[in-house]
């Protein structure tokens, strides 16, 4: 039946009753997991440090809340590493500290509407903040990286793959 | 193809060192060299003729009674 498993996208879709707020979400866990592909596969030109970034979360509590509120065991877990290993990349390469609720908010004018959507659509304020950061910050983040003069023209070239997906 | 299965599609990629798959290019069709007419005779020739046997001559016979 492993051919018929349904997607991050299709579950956030159905569980969350919001199309578009599902689709965002989906695509902004699946960019920040390419975004670590790409830096884990060339680092040299980001202060030569190569490694993975990629999240295995040991919070235990954060986990059960996405499983919870996504009703699906191995996605929850997927959304809350995604989390974790946006706030591993952002710490290091752009702002040099992880990222906080306040710096996120109000970055854009829609925002405060995904914010909105998210606290409605997951049924929880603390998850839907979670979730409109990590979508905000993701944003921030490839454009970020993408204008870093640093980066050599392979890593540059996959980045804006993902930007242009 | 949503955005998502294309993020997914280049993460796969970029873990597998490939570079990103190219839109599937249309194949041209080459057209078909006809038979020569000797081949077409030859396969004609070869084809076994249709023997009446014992049993289809049976069974006209019994069509003809029938209608009788």
């Amino acid at each position: 039946m492993a051919q018929h498993k349904a997607t991050l996208e299709r579950v956030l879709i159905s569980t969350l009753k919001h199309s578009t707020f599902g689709s965002r979400v989906a695509e902004t866990v699946a960019s920040i997991e390419a975004i670590a592909a790409v830096i884990a596969a060339d680092l040299d030109s980001l202060a030569g440090i190569y490694v993975d970034y990629t999240a295995d979360s040991q919070d235990e509590d954060s986990v059960r809340r996405f499983r919870s509120a996504l009703a699906h065991k191995a996605y929850g877990k997927r959304v809350q590493d995604a989390y974790e290993t946006l706030a591993a990349i952002e710490a290091v390469t752009v702002t040099g500290a992880p990222f906080t609720a306040a710096e996120v908010t109000g970055t854009g004018p829609h925002s405060q509407n995904l914010e909105v959507t998210a606290q409605s659509a997951m049924n929880s304020r603390t998850l839907g903040t979670r979730i409109s950061e990590m979508a905000s910050v993701q944003d921030q983040l490839l454009d970020g990286l993408i204008t870093d003069n640093a980066l050599n023209p392979l890593t540059l070239a996959a980045l804006e793959a993902i930007r242009d997906a | 193809m949503t955005r998502f299965d294309k993020l997914e599609e280049l993460k796969k990629s970029v873990k597998s060192g490939k570079k990103p798959a190219k839109k599937p290019q249309k194949k041209v069709e080459s057209k078909k060299e006809e038979p020569k007419a000797a081949e077409v005779e030859e396969v004609k020739a070869e084809e076994p003729k249709t023997e009446e046997t014992e049993e289809t001559k049976k069974k006209k016979k019994k069509v003809v009674k029938k209608e009788d």
